[in-house]
């Protein structure tokens, strides 16, 4: 194995399907269905004299993906006609925006880095088609729904020996960022499981920095995280390879296989279809005024970029930054907590530690229990006037869930009052030291590890309420 | 049935069913069995694809007032077969009916499905998988005429009576062209005047539904009891009439060349059109003359836009959906190329393979984009000039036609696309036009004259249609029965 560098260059193509309640064309609605041929119409068949609508709500959102990634939209929309033939494309076309893409220029941010989007069109989705040994099953309910389709460009670069395959964080941490902000403009479901979200990459092994091969492969259809870093893997090991041994690459299509965790060929880039692009004649070019896109822009939420840096000022905790990000509700949760006038650090800290893990538990989000923001906010604001600890905090967290019942009057309800009076404190100073008289001794002689212990036991005894600090002290 | 009740049925209008069928003791039933034999004595002609006589006779007896009417065998019924005179859709059920369709159901009563070139594209029907149709009118040798298309067999139904008036499709003059050859009045509104909706796909640029009818009357009153915004088809709109300005244009051609040659029009149409000149201008018009020299790139421009949507509208028939039913193994894209072989006609196969050459590659640059350049050019042309008039007085056809024995065995396909350079251009400017039939050429075939005019135009059309109709009164002078009669002394008569 030579100490050689390998250089490779990759590219996304994301198909993601806008979910709006009917097709991009048509009428038919775009709910998932397990029943073949259910959500169709005539014009998703190709009926002779049928003519396209046009799903206007379709085009808002595909402006918004676009504002949402920091692209420039079009002064109008228009269509073509990609042409070829086969069984899940009635048509023998397939509408999609070639020439004239709604979105353009746009980029994320992932790890301080920049990634361009050269542009986000819209298109229709095909059909599905199942390969038995004896037929072919064809179902037409996909059919017709719009996709954004984002193209990156080939902005992800990474240097590899001939060892050390495992890289593409990168990669993987685009796709999440664009499935957040996805979710977080409400344009896509993005439910890889339905479908929702396809991804094809295109990746290149050079062996010179500064020069792009030529051999472009495209992988397409990958539909998880996973197959997305196992078909880019494989990839680059077998290009590699060829490299290494000499062997010819080929511009060509491949296709991935989740079991065997291979690519393989579907079809050559060199003797590729002449789609003859022609804009479609039943759709009128309709226009997009400033003021539209503009109206737009006010409806868009804070974006999860923003949010990190805000969040980045005031919350210390890298794992609670990214757990409130990953969902917009949650962050706007957490927001409403902290404009209650809360410590915005230990409102992070029991949201995501706590809130989370209880609300699994029934399966439901954590801004969807009944802890309420301003029950969360009784929590905090009572630890943070020391009237309970944080134990304490943890418990009523937990009672409320279960209840539903303000802090405040659960604190009373219980006495789970912060115990700080001294008086009482000796008390129980003097309750532990006589029943762990034995490990008093050790500590008295020098082992000053047992500290925690005792602390421990007065933990025990007062149900978390005891405050730990003037405990302590008593041992000096 | 009597020379008498022919060419009773030849002239009706839809004017006169409706005024009968005000009054009492109105015969319709009998009228409409009248037409229903008369279709069936000149079975040869080949007018209809399939017939719904009997049918229209049912409705007509609860309704006297809906006239019969006959459709293009490409604007979808449901429940009916729709061939759109093509072998790949021999067996195809509408499942719905088109806009167009269903307006007129509520006026009128359909006769049948009319022939024509398959997929509507052709100018003289000849092209048909259901064979040619012949017109109504024969020329000295007795020989019925080529009627026309792609609107052939429509054309027939409304020149030899077997019907009022008929609907039809011009795409480059499919209505237009007809109309000149068959002595009656074709008409082909504004771009989105009337909804495609339920049309079969040719060139979605292109196609315009009309009207072919026996009067100018009968083509307003239909086109307004169709017209108007339909929300299935995005490119309709409601028409705001223009105000007239009593002034027209008089199209000069003589300086125009067409692959290097004059445009050669029969003579009796030139002094029709000299007439026609003089008749406005006595009737208080202003005459400018214009010349359209672009009007030399007018078949091209047409040829290269109609059939490359044309290819790409006809991708759909592969034999997935449409086709002949025969089954063909899926792998190798075998039951693509099979069922469009063996199902497409030539004219059809034809279209296609220039129409994707035109969008291939570097030719969509280099070919398609600049024939919209002309065009463009060419519609600044036309405006500047309907901008100051009313109307452009212009040839439909420069010529009558000839027999349809002849058409079959040969005509030139340049010569068959160079049939529409009057009338193309009025499609891909999406403005209206309407053709007016006028006198009998030297040969003694009918021929008639086109009035074009600007977006919106339709009523200045129709008012100064009225106006020339009148005028040459063709209806009264002349009738393919007795032509037929007169020119077949000796010969059986059919």
């Amino acid at each position: 194995m030579s100490n050689k560098k390998f250089y490779i260059t990759c590219g996304l193509e994301i198909h993601a399907q806008t979910n709006t309640q009917s097709k991009l064309f048509s009428r038919s609605s775009t709910k998932y269905c397990t029943i073949p041929n259910e959500n169709v119409t005539y014009f998703d068949i190709a009926v002779p004299g049928t003519l396209p609508n046009l799903n206007k709500e379709a085009i808002n959102k595909a402006i918004l993906t676009g504002l949402a990634t920091n692209c420039t939209i079009s002064d109008f929309c228009i269509f073509d006609r990609k042409h070829y033939f086969y069984l899940d494309l009635p048509f023998g076309f397939q509408i999609t925006q070639f020439y004239h893409p709604i979105c353009k220029n746009g980029y994320l941010i992932i790890n301080d880095k920049k990634f361009r989007i050269n542009r986000i069109h819209m298109e229709i989705d095909t059909g599905k088609t199942i390969h038995e040994e004896k037929r072919t099953l064809l179902d037409y309910n996909r059919s017709g729904i719009p996709l954004m389709e984002i193209v990156t460009e080939p902005d992800f670069r990474f240097e590899v020996d001939a060892n050390n395959h495992k890289i593409f964080d990168d990669v993987i941490e685009f796709v999440k960022e664009l499935i957040r902000i996805l979710k977080y403009v409400n344009t896509c479901n993005c439910n890889l499981e339905d479908g929702n979200l396809r991804c094809d990459v295109n990746i290149s092994v050079s062996l010179d920095k500064n020069i792009l091969s030529e051999k472009v492969i495209e992988v397409k259809n990958l539909n998880s995280l996973t197959s997305i870093r196992a078909a880019l893997e494989y990839e680059t090991k077998r290009q590699i390879q060829c490299l290494e041994k000499n062997e010819p690459l080929f511009k060509e299509t491949r296709g991935f296989d989740d079991q065997t965790g291979t690519t393989s060929r579907l079809r050559t880039k060199e003797t590729a279809l002449d789609y003859k692009y022609a804009p479609d004649g039943n759709l009128p070019i309709i226009d997009i005024a400033r003021q539209q896109i503009e109206d737009l822009r006010k409806q868009m939420p804070e974006l999860p970029y923003a949010k990190r840096i805000r969040y980045n000022e005031n919350i210390s905790s890298k794992e609670a930054i990214f757990v409130l990000i990953d969902t917009k509700e949650l962050g706007e949760f957490y927001d409403k907590v902290c404009d209650l006038g809360v410590d915005k650090n230990i409102a992070a800290n029991l949201i995501t530690s706590d809130l989370c893990g209880l609300s699994q538990t029934i399966n439901k989000q954590a801004y969807e229990t009944k802890v309420t923001p301003n029950f969360l906010a009784n929590i905090i604001k009572m630890f943070s006037e020391n009237k309970i600890s944080m134990k304490t905090a943890k418990l009523l967290l937990e009672d409320c869930f279960q209840t539903g019942e303000d802090p405040i009057i659960l604190v009373k309800k219980k006495g789970l009052d912060k115990i700080t009076d001294l008086e009482s404190i000796k008390k129980y100073y003097s309750e532990i030291i006589f029943e762990n008289a034995k490990e008093f001794e050790r500590f008295k002689a020098g082992d000053h590890k047992l500290l925690q212990f005792f602390v421990g036991k007065a933990v025990q005894k007062t149900s978390g309420r005891i405050d730990i600090e003037i405990f302590k002290k008593l041992f000096n | 049935m009597t020379e008498y009740t022919k060419r009773f049925l030849e002239k009706l209008t839809i004017k006169d069913w409706l005024e009968m069928s005000k009054k009492p003791n109105f015969d319709a039933v009998g009228i409409l069995t009248a037409m229903k034999n008369l279709a069936k004595e000149f079975k040869q002609l080949n007018a209809y694809i399939m017939e719904y006589y009997d049918e229209a006779i049912e409705k007509v007896k609860k309704n006297p007032a809906l006239f019969p009417f006959a459709i293009k065998d490409n604007f979808l019924i449901e429940g009916k077969k729709t061939t759109a005179a093509s072998k790949i859709l021999l067996n195809f059920n509408s499942p719905y009916s088109g806009t167009i369709v269903e307006r007129l159901e509520k006026i009128a009563v359909i006769t049948g499905k009319t022939n024509l070139d398959p997929f509507a594209m052709g100018s003289t029907g000849k092209h048909s998988h259901f064979g040619p149709a012949y017109s109504p009118w024969v020329d000295k040798n007795g020989e019925f005429l080529g009627p026309g298309g792609s609107s052939s067999g429509s054309a027939v139904a409304v020149s030899a009576g077997f019907a009022l008036a008929s609907s039809g499709t011009d795409t480059g003059g499919s209505i237009r062209v007809p109309a000149s050859w068959g002595g009656f009045v074709g008409f082909k509104p504004t771009y989105g005047a009337l909804s495609r909706y339920g049309i079969v796909d040719f060139s979605s640029f292109l196609d315009h539904p009309g009207y072919l009818t026996k009067t100018v009357w009968d083509c307003k009153y239909l086109f307004d009891q169709t017209k108007g915004i339909d929300e299935n088809d995005l490119t309709t709109f409601d028409i705001t009439p223009l105000k007239p300005k009593k002034k027209f244009a008089i199209l000069d051609f003589s300086n125009l060349k067409v692959n290097g040659q004059t445009i050669n029009c029969d003579k009796n149409l030139e002094k029709a059109l000299e007439d026609t000149k003089n008749f406005y201008i006595k009737s208080g018009y202003e005459c400018v003359k214009c010349e359209i020299p672009l009007i030399e790139y007018a078949a091209e421009i047409y040829c290269i836009i109609a059939y490359a949507e044309a290819a790409s509208n006809l991708s759909r028939y592969n034999g997935i959906f449409y086709g002949d039913g025969k089954s063909y193994p899926l792998k190798n894209d075998d039951i693509f190329l099979k069922t469009r072989t063996d199902c497409f006609e030539n004219q059809i196969k034809r279209r296609i393979i220039i129409g994707n050459y035109f969008l291939y590659g570097e030719n969509y640059y280099k070919i398609y984009q600049k024939a919209m350049k002309y065009l463009t050019a060419l519609n600044q042309q036309f405006m500047n000039i309907l901008n100051n008039c009313d109307f452009i007085l212009m040839p439909a056809t420069p010529k009558g036609s000839k027999s349809m024995k002849e058409i079959i065995k040969y005509m030139d396909p340049i010569e068959e696309i160079l049939m529409d350079i009057f009338t193309c251009p009025a499609n891909y400017l999406g403005i209206p036009a309407i053709t007016i039939p006028t006198v009998l050429d030297i040969n003694g075939n009918p021929i008639g004259i086109q009035l074009v005019s600007k977006p919106m135009g339709e009523e200045i059309l129709f008012s100064a249609g009225e106006l020339i109709e009148k005028f040459f009164n063709f209806r009264e002078n002349h009738s393919c029965y007795s032509n037929n009669m007169k020119n077949m002394e000796g010969k059986n008569v059919k």
